[in-house]
């Protein structure tokens, strides 16, 4: 009975992904978006440095063999934020979905999944106002520009467990979504009528990743994946369309395990964003850089709750963003680091997991901050 | 145990709704480096030669349908009202079981009307009321009742009241007035009521159907022997109004007519540049017409000219846009002169969206409420050079949403 209505309920938090991928930052109105980070809350509350040994993260498909039986899973995550540029700030939050999946094996040896995960988030809304001389009369006119929806990443994935030390596995990506900008501008002047026009871009493209893990003795591990992505496509609406260069994604993570209880990770990640620049040039923007990113992480396994181990997670974590302001007289880079925690709870006889994870970290670009606090909360059922 | 558990699950998504519960990304734009690459430009811009064609029409109320009658002895208008009474009953029933008795003799007779504005500055107004014929046709005009202005026709002289700003006026007729009150054989009275005053004037009078009382005669009567201690008072109301004036309405030739009676409404057909009616893009547009002529009308009247569209052009039988919000109108007071604006925003927003998208570009001037009252404008037509119909638009140029 308890199978029953967990089953679809992880289901229908899956199908309703696409409408609610989005990690709202105003930094995501550069370039094509602001990069996601698809990882499960086991994953994300260690910095991201076990997220290529964590199969219900995307990274890396060969992680899928550790899931000895079907299961599915989900992510929420609420994201309070402070904004501030010099004498600008704000007080912002949003809850996002950023990872749904569901993978099961077959056979002996093999174990395949889908994941829809964010990879780039669109949902941002900038509100500016000024005065002009209309009319004869000083009137403040304030302009609101939000753009809704981001560009999803549809994964298929298998893996194979090659020996009891080795595991590989591919990926087959779709990136699909839409994003809507609408525009509005308001005057203080009732003589005025509201302005208001929007806009939908729809995108689309194909990728494909590969992974591996291996076991090196008995208590190191590494993983590696690298994703090659095609062009994305990008269409406005009855208006202009273009083709985007995506990146090369390269991943690597060594984990080490100096007992039973405790696991120490670390990883690195790059990522080929240059090739998106003549895209972004073409269209007025800044150059694209090439990213790095870095996680390190540890979880103890030592505390005990109700006979039941319980996880406890911390990292740090620090990633470059490829797309910078445009400033008045260069470009500013933008990064991001923050600090993490969590702990899993078992649940229904071990048949579910709750992980929970707490993030504070800040992303800047030049004069422009933005600290934030995420609460993550993942749910995993194994039916 | 599960208890316990239960209890950190919860207090585990409690704390999540609260988190969760908060929705909003706006930012304050810092611009440029946080603010979208494409910037929203606003123009505004003054349009002329814009009107194709441009026409006046006149007859849409008649003065006989106005809820007031104006009366007038002003340089610029001479107005008089003219009245016509029904008969008075010659019996009448003293109660519901008694018979009939008739009219023996007229005791007094009363008029009795409603003044709805005047021009409290002129003292020592006077209302005098002439006998017309009974039989005066309704399309009588202010040329045709001026031999029933004299002397031997004369009813009476009522005085009004310097205090007096609106209200009823009861005067008693005089006894010579009543003799000439109705014509022989008929019972039927007709009067024609002209004013002066200390000065030039000018006031209104309620009309029949106006809602603020029309005139009556109020007859006090005796009857006849052997019952002549009886007495009765018959209200007689007018059955028929309307108010002559000189000058008679006449458009000039450079210029278009709004408002007036019998009422007159102005055509403008206009071709317009798309930015114009794009429902989107237009925030503002102001139709901007020039008085070739001070308003005409009662002194210190105030009206509204207003600007309709239509739903089909058909010239002076066109029918208009229903929706009074989609046109604008402009406050005017008799006398005013220079411009008028008109804000037309909304009428052009209409005509861009798609179910407006077959309306005809066509504005239609008029009073507002029409056919009230005398107060009209006179503004330059297309041909009129400087005066002509002006357009003021502000409008936002199209957003260029790029890609990515």
């Amino acid at each position: 009975m308890r199978r029953c209505v967990l089953v679809p309920a992880a289901l229908a938090l899956a199908l309703a992904a696409p409408a609610t991928l989005a990690a709202d930052t105003v930094f995501g109105i550069r370039g094509i978006g602001l990069l996601g980070r698809p990882l499960s809350v086991r994953a994300a509350s260690s910095g991201g440095a076990f997220s290529l040994f964590d199969g219900t993260s995307v990274l890396n498909p060969a992680a899928l063999t550790q899931f000895g039986g079907p299961l599915g899973w989900a992510a929420l995550a609420a994201t309070s934020r402070r904004f501030s540029d010099g004498t600008l700030a704000a007080s912002l939050g949003s809850t996002r979905f950023p990872l749904f999946g569901f993978a099961t094996p077959i056979g002996r040896r093999a174990v395949a999944g889908v994941t829809i995960g964010e990879y780039l988030d669109r949902t941002w809304a900038v509100q500016t106002s000024k005065d002009t001389l209309l009319r004869d009369t000083t009137t403040t006119m304030s302009d609101l520009a939000r753009s809704t929806g981001g560009v999803s990443d549809v994964q298929l994935a298998a893996a194979y467990r090659v020996n009891p030390a080795i595991a590989v596995g591919v990926g087959l990506h779709a990136l699909v979504g839409s994003s809507r900008l609408t525009v509005v501008r308001s005057f203080s002047n009732t003589a005025f009528s509201d302005y208001s026009e929007a806009a939908t871009t729809e995108f689309s493209g194909l990728g494909v990743s590969m992974g591996v893990s291996a076991r090196l003795g008995s208590r190191l591990a590494a993983a590696a994946s690298a994703r090659l992505n095609g062009s994305l496509r990008a269409a406005v609406s009855g208006g202009p369309r273009t083709r985007v260069a995506m990146p090369v994604e390269v991943d690597g993570s060594v984990l080490y395990a100096p007992s039973t209880e405790v696991g120490l990770a670390a990883a690195v990640g790059y990522q080929s964003w240059s090739r998106a620049s003549s895209a972004l040039e073409a269209a007025g923007q800044p150059p694209s850089r090439d990213v790095w990113n870095m996680a390190l992480g540890a979880e103890v396994s030592a505390l005990r709750w109700h006979r039941n181990v319980v996880p406890v997670r911390v990292g740090y974590r620090w990633r470059q963003l490829p797309f910078p302001l445009a400033a008045a007289d260069n470009a500013a880079p933008l990064s991001e680091h923050a600090f993490t925690a969590g702990l899993g709870l078992a649940l229904a006889g071990g048949r579910a997991t709750l992980d929970a994870g707490l993030e504070l970290g800040s992303r800047s670009a030049g004069s422009a901050r933005e600290r934030f606090t995420t609460a993550n909360v993942g749910l995993t059922v194994r039916p | 145990m599960r208890v316990r558990r239960a209890a950190v699950v919860l207090a585990l998504g409690a704390l999540l709704a609260g988190l969760a519960c908060r929705e909003n990304v706006t930012a304050p734009g810092s611009c440029p480096s946080l603010c979208p690459a494409t910037t929203m430009q606003i123009v505004d811009t003054v349009l002329t030669g814009f009107v194709t064609s441009d026409s006046s029409y006149r007859g849409y109320f008649a003065p006989n349908e106005a809820p007031l009658l104006a009366v007038a002895d002003l340089d610029s208008l001479q107005a008089i009202a003219v009245m016509r009474f029904g008969a008075r009953d010659s019996t009448w029933y003293p109660a519901t079981n008694d018979t009939a008795v008739t009219v023996g003799r007229v005791d007094s007779v009363r008029l009795r009307f409603v003044i709805t504005g005047r021009d409290t500055l002129a003292t020592g107004l006077r209302i005098i009321a002439y006998r017309l014929p009974s039989d005066f046709d309704t399309g009588i005009t202010w040329q045709q009742a001026q031999p029933y202005l004299a002397d031997s026709l004369l009813i009476d002289t009522v005085q009004v009241d310097d205090t007096l700003t609106a209200g009823t006026v009861s005067w008693p007729l005089s006894a010579q007035g009543i003799a000439r009150l109705t014509a022989p054989d008929t019972g039927v009275a007709a009067l024609a009521f002209v004013v002066r005053a200390s000065r030039p004037t000018a006031l209104s009078v309620g009309a029949i159907g106006g809602g603020l009382g029309s005139a009556y005669l109020d007859w006090y009567v005796h009857a006849k022997a052997p019952r002549d201690t009886l007495a009765h008072l018959f209200s007689v109301g007018a059955e028929y109004d309307t108010f002559l004036y000189d000058p008679p309405e006449g458009d000039p030739a450079n210029a278009i007519v709004a408002g007036g009676l019998p009422s007159a409404r102005a055509i403008l057909r206009l071709a317009l540049p798309p930015e114009v009616t794009d429902s989107a893009r237009l925030v503002r547009a102001t139709l901007i017409l020039t008085s070739t002529a001070p308003a005409r009308g009662l002194p210190g009247e105030a009206f509204r000219v207003s600007a309709r569209g239509l739903v089909r052009d058909l010239g002076p039988k066109s029918i208009l846009f229903s929706d009074t919000s989609a046109g604008g109108t402009a406050p005017v007071t008799v006398g005013d002169s220079g411009e008028i604006h008109i804000e037309v925003g909304r009428l052009f927003r209409a005509w861009g969206t798609t179910s407006g998208d077959s309306l005809p570009r066509v504005v239609m001037l008029l009073s507002e409420p029409e056919g009230q009252s005398l107060a009209e404008v006179t503004v330059g037509r297309a041909s009129a050079g400087a005066a002509a119909p002006r357009l003021r638009v502000t409008y936002i140029r199209p957003y260029a949403f790029g890609v990515p």
